[in-house]
């Protein structure tokens, strides 16, 4: 079973994500910041990560942008799910290495949607 | 679910074989609710109070205008980019280098059928947009078709949800062929003006939209009942050009009809119009090179002839017995002329010379007896009196066989000297030749006119 570690300052959102992704069979992780994220990836890297943007301590751009930088290990697929979207944001996101993205707000379809594009399903 | 339904059930039956009848779709069981709430917004459009009257109306005034908005109303799908994309992926491995490469230069007409609210139409151009490394100079028009609804104006304004626009089609894309507008994302400009949207009742006739070089038509075969979707096949096999294809969706197929397609590669779901061979009329005068001549068939005949004319060389019994018949008989047509130099030249002084004026050059000897004469042209009534058989003159030796051997016509004149029984034979022998190669090319003629004639004959009925 794939891993996916859902990060967002929400916990309704990441009880949603959370639920829609065990449907499609992954067992999921929370994180409420970037930072967080980053320690949980060093301990453990998943499979994917469902990361917003907007969040304190490290927002989601900073925690890719680290992310990527990290010298070992394997590289997670990383999708973007976040209220930003203007075109100039989505361009930033995936020049720092997002796989897809994802505008809230969503519904389990587009997350099946987005997560089959980027090769998870 | 009765409480909220507001139609009698018998209405909800009348509208699924309004349905069936207009657009040859089966709407199935348990549809009440997805008629009811769709026929309500459209009840609302056309400023009705609630569902009843519309449909009390359609039933009794038979509007046709109404009808088709009911149905068009009933018949919207809910499509997203991208759709099946294996079957796109089959399009762009399978169908479009071989458009590409046989119809260079032109633009590419493609049909998308049934296109509803045009993510189908619109992710196609993308599919075409970004591979066009792949077909360079590559140039399309897209035509999407459909009843008129709702839908299809959404597909002409290009306008789409947040929504529409994350299911199935990559954030790349997005950005690259979509601007946002407020809450909406809009199909760009440049990607929008490929792409014509039709009001099109799907059952009609579609040879008003001209040729297609591919026509696209996914997933909806299995709405139709049996009778609509031969209809609908054989107009779509009709609109497709020769060697171009119709893509059906994935699980779908032509089965035992094939309405003039092929399979491509094993995929049952693509299918190539043959091309149509269209022969070249031919031209009777010209020789078919097949590897034998028209003259073989004439060439045995002559060869069977001569053999049996062999077999039938003069013996002394017959040669008195012909020639007493010879002589018995009413005057004869004149002996045609010898085809060939090789034939024994008369004695100018004993046959008079022949009107060249008169011989034709196919004339032959009549062939009734085993022994004709040298073929020899009409005579002129001058040359006719010359001749002349001196009935008085006492007969010289030898002169009654000669008579004997060759008809009375052509019997030398009494004046003759006397030839040698050598001389006589060898002259019989060059007389036999000659009539034998006049005989060739009678038959040869006769033949090869046959030939030719049964050909022509062939040629007509084939």
């Amino acid at each position: 079973m794939k891993t996916c570690l859902v990060v967002d300052d929400s916990k309704m959102i990441r009880r949603v994500a959370g639920r829609i992704l065990k449907e499609l069979s992954f067992e999921t992780e929370e994180a409420g910041n970037g930072q967080e994220a980053l320690d949980h990836c060093r301990s453990q890297m998943p499979d994917a990560i469902l990361l917003d943007w907007n969040m304190p301590v490290m927002d989601g751009l900073n925690f890719l942008k680290t992310l990527r930088k990290e010298p070992r290990g394997k590289k997670p697929v990383v999708v973007f799910c976040t209220a930003e979207r203007d075109i100039s944001k989505i361009t930033e996101a995936l020049e720092a290495g997002a796989d897809e993205y994802v505008m809230k707000p969503f519904d389990s379809d587009i997350i099946e949607s987005k997560f089959f594009m980027a090769g998870l399903l | 679910m009765s409480a909220v339904l507001s139609l009698k059930p018998s209405y909800y039956e009348a509208l699924k074989r309004l349905t069936l009848e207009l657009a040859g779709i089966n709407l199935g069981q348990n549809h009440e609710f997805l008629i009811e709430t769709r026929l309500s917004a459209l009840a609302r459009k056309e400023g009705y109070d609630s569902l009843l009257p519309m449909i009390e109306e359609l039933f009794s005034s038979g509007q046709t205008r109404l009808a088709v908005h009911v149905v068009s109303a009933l018949l919207e799908r809910d499509t997203q980019f991208n759709h099946e994309r294996e079957s796109l992926d089959d399009i762009l491995r399978t169908a479009l280098p071989s458009l590409h490469r046989l119809f260079k230069g032109t633009t590419l007409r493609i049909l998308s059928y049934g296109c509803s609210s045009g993510q189908e139409p619109y992710s196609i151009a993308m599919a075409l947009e970004k591979n066009m490394d792949l077909f360079p100079g590559l140039k399309y028009q897209i035509v999407g078709v459909d009843y008129p609804s709702v839908a299809l104006d959404r597909a002409r304004s290009g306008r789409y949800t947040h929504f529409d626009v994350q299911r199935g089609l990559p954030i790349k894309d997005l950005i690259t062929y979509f601007d946002r507008s407020a809450e909406d994302w809009v199909v760009k400009e440049s990607l929008r003006e490929k792409i014509e949207f039709k009001d099109f009742h799907l059952l009609s006739n579609l040879e008003s939209l001209g040729e297609f070089h591919l026509v696209v038509f996914r997933n909806r075969l299995a709405q139709y009942s049996a009778p609509a979707q031969i209809r609908v096949l054989r107009e779509l096999a009709s609109v497709v050009r020769e060697l171009g294809y119709l893509v059906l969706g994935r699980s779908e197929g032509v089965a035992k009809l094939n309405f003039g397609l092929d399979k491509i590669d094993g995929l049952a779901h693509v299918l190539c119009k043959r091309e149509v061979v269209v022969e070249a009329p031919v031209d009777p005068t010209i020789k078919i090179p097949n590897g034998r001549t028209t003259f073989d068939g004439a060439k045995r005949r002559i060869k069977r002839a001569r053999s049996e004319l062999s077999e039938m060389r003069p013996t002394k019994e017959n040669t008195q017995v012909d020639s007493k018949f010879a002589s018995a008989s009413a005057p004869k047509p004149p002996p045609p002329a010898p085809k060939s130099n090789a034939a024994p030249k008369p004695n100018p002084a004993q046959i008079p010379q022949p009107d060249p004026q008169h011989v034709r050059p196919n004339e032959t000897a009549h062939t009734a007896g085993y022994v004709s004469a040298p073929i020899a042209p009409p005579r002129s009534p001058d040359a006719l009196e010359r001749p002349k058989v001196d009935l008085q003159a006492e007969p010289k030796p030898g002169a009654e066989k000669v008579a004997t051997s060759v008809p009375a016509r052509v019997t030398a004149p009494k004046t003759e000297p006397p030839r040698a029984p050598s001389q006589r034979r060898a002259d019989k022998k060059a007389e036999e030749a000659a009539e034998i190669e006049a005989l060739e090319f009678e038959l040869e003629t006769l033949f090869n006119f046959e030939d030719m004639s049964q050909r022509r004959q062939d040629r007509i009925k084939s």
